[in-house]
């Protein structure tokens, strides 16, 4: 017998003599800082709620833009009213028309159309004469603060399209009016400076 | 339609009833079963051979409506037409007149008796379709205005249409009321019809996308054209034939304001503006004198809108119907009459539009209305009836004035308002 198996027989020997005694193993533990597969998913929940964040933002922009465009169409669009007969305007909507224009001289590519409305009295046909003067009066107001008159058209219904088909007075105070159509340039508005 | 006015109506057949010689003047008289009241116009009675009942009551009805006539009426129960007619029967009822209507080949023979002077003053003959249907009614309504010329050396106005807007389109109906159809075929809202002066053609003004021009339209071809200098955008407002039909006035209508023009309507070209509004008055609702060297037109270079006149070539301009600044209402529309005697508008007087009538003779207007919104008028080629729209009874639509009997009849009885209405002139050609 060689002198290893002589010694591994010694070490049998010796293990099966002592085996009433249990060895005391203690796994030695491996000491890190950071579970390197935690790291990972730690990173990829931040980048995404970080790319959440910035779509949400994305989102809260464009509506506030939308917001602050649709309340530009809307200043746009409102509507003047005159008195009977009559194409002057009148002094309670001549902010609602400078704000037109304000609107308008911000956006060079902005174009729009008048549209004067007349109440039933009088005749058909000298209604649509009255509409024309009242887009005309409209019209020459805003070119007087600014706006090229190239950009405002002009149209009359007359009597046509009333919004309140009665016959009273508060009927035909709402039908003589000007309405205000964006017909170009309306994707996307800038608010005027220092509003 | 039902007319306002008392009629002479025959409830039976009775001989020698002493109603020989004229009753007392505004006495009603009841007897036997007739109601007669004496008066200025002639009693007529249309009477027709077997199978020709329906051409006897267009007739009957033509004259009715012509207003120059007490047109008794026979009860259903009294035999129709036949063998010779009884003229000394209808001479006791102190009728002036009998029509005699009798089918011959390929028509009607229509023979007017004259049974004061116990002659025949009229015998014609016409190819009507005795159903009295189609354009054939025309052709009776033909002979109706036949018969009135005889009797009052004046021309009826039986076969005449009218033309209206109801809706977004132009209608037309004859002015009996019968045969309404649709006439203008566009999109958009047509308005403001007109008709040409051999009565082929109309003129109107077609809104669509936020601009008017004018279309011509053939009434029998049904063609289309666009009249020049109304399609550059605006409104063309309120196109008028000149009476020999080689021009036309229209009232062009944009921001610079609402001002008068002439176009050539022959060699359709050559627009010529005529007056000169601009910002400071509008000038729209042109109407040619019947010679053709004058035009009415509306005007608010007083202030409000007033009636005014000028020569056609836009020379002398002057107010017409006397106003009195603020205290005369707006005054709108102006349309001249056939024979050159008057002019009809229509004047806002305190709550209500009533029609009016000024009188070149006295140089004064008159109301003619005093009921409810009366708007529009249009002269028949009578020069005596005008048909406006009218907000008497219910809705808006169009009724028929006589000036000299003051008799209202309603002509349209359409859904929605019947506004603008042209009465046409008297029509001789083929017309469908």
């Amino acid at each position: 017998m060689s002198r290893l198996a002589a010694f591994a027989a010694l070490a049998l020997l010796v293990a099966a003599c002592g085996k009433k005694e249990e060895p005391a193993i203690t796994p030695t533990p491996v000491q890190t800082d950071r579970p390197m597969v935690n790291q990972d998913s730690i990173d990829a929940a931040n980048a995404e709620r970080a790319r959440l964040a910035a779509e949400q933002a994305a989102r809260d922009a464009a509506a506030a833009a939308e917001a602050a465009r649709a309340e530009l169409v809307n200043e746009l669009a409102a509507t003047v009213h005159f008195d009977y007969d009559q194409y002057a305007i009148r002094q309670v909507d001549e902010a609602l028309l400078a704000r037109k224009a304000a609107i308008m001289r911000a956006n060079p590519n902005l174009r729009i159309r008048v549209v004067g409305h007349a109440d039933e009295r009088g005749s058909d046909e000298y209604n649509l004469a009255l509409g024309m003067r009242r887009a005309a009066s409209a019209k020459d107001y805003l070119a007087r603060l600014g706006v090229e008159a190239g950009r405002i058209e002009t149209a009359s219904l007359g009597e046509e399209v009333p919004v309140d088909p009665a016959s009273n007075e508060s009927a035909w105070a709402a039908n003589r009016r000007a309405e205000f159509d964006v017909v170009a340039g309306g994707q996307t508005l800038v608010r005027p400076t220092g509003s | 339609m039902t007319a306002v006015r008392p009629r002479f109506t025959l409830l039976a057949l009775v001989a020698c009833l002493g109603l020989a010689g004229p009753l007392a003047a505004q006495q009603d008289v009841v007897r036997l079963g007739i109601t007669y009241r004496a008066g200025a116009r002639p009693g007529i009675i249309v009477l027709a051979a077997a199978g020709l009942d329906s051409v006897r009551k267009i007739v009957e009805r033509d004259l009715d409506y012509s207003d120059r006539f007490e047109v008794a009426v026979v009860a259903d129960s009294v035999a129709p037409l036949s063998g010779e007619l009884n003229l000394g029967l209808w001479r006791q009822y102190g009728l002036a007149w009998a029509v005699e209507l009798r089918p011959v080949i390929g028509g009607v023979e229509a023979r007017l008796h004259d049974l004061g002077g116990d002659r025949v003053a009229l015998q014609v003959q016409r190819g009507v379709d005795p159903a009295g249907s189609g354009p054939q009614r025309m052709g009776i309504h033909r002979l109706s205005d036949e018969i009135v010329t005889a009797v009052t050396g004046d021309p009826g106005i039986a076969a005449t249409r009218v033309l209206f807007v109801n809706g977004d389109a132009i209608w037309m109906i004859d002015s009996d009321g019968a045969n309404l159809t649709r006439v203008s075929r566009g999109t958009g809202k047509a308005m403001s019809p007109a008709w040409a002066p051999d009565g082929s053609r109309i003129a109107f003004m077609e809104l669509r996308d936020y601009a008017g021009p004018i279309i011509l339209q053939n009434l029998v071809t049904g063609t289309r054209q666009t009249v020049p200098g109304t399609s550059g955008g605006g409104n063309a407002l309120t196109p008028t034939f000149s009476p020999d039909g080689r021009e036309m006035l229209f009232a062009p209508s944009t921001e610079g304001g609402t001002d008068i023009s002439r176009v050539d309507i022959q060699r359709m070209c050559c627009v010529a503006r005529l007056t000169v509004g601009g910002k400071l008055a509008d000038n729209l609702n042109p109407a040619y004198s019947p010679d053709g060297r004058r035009v009415a037109f509306e005007s608010t270079r007083s202030g409000r809108n007033q009636i005014y006149v000028m020569d056609a070539d836009g020379a002398n301009q002057r107010a017409l119907v006397p106003f009195d600044g603020a205290s005369t209402g707006p005054s709108f529309a102006p349309v001249w009459s056939p024979d050159g005697q008057r002019i009809a508008f229509h004047r806002d007087i305190a709550d209500g539009r009533q029609i009016m009538v000024f009188d070149f003779g006295t140089g004064r207007a008159t109301a003619l209305t005093s009921l409810g919104r009366n708007e529009d008028p249009s002269w028949a080629p009578d020069s005596r009836h005008l048909i406006f729209r009218s907000t008497r009874e219910r809705g808006e639509q169009l009724w028929i004035l006589d000036l000299e009997s003051a008799r209202i009849r309603q002509l349209t009885n359409m859904n929605g308002a019947a506004r603008m209405p042209a009465w046409s002139p008297r029509l001789t050609g083929p017309v469908s």
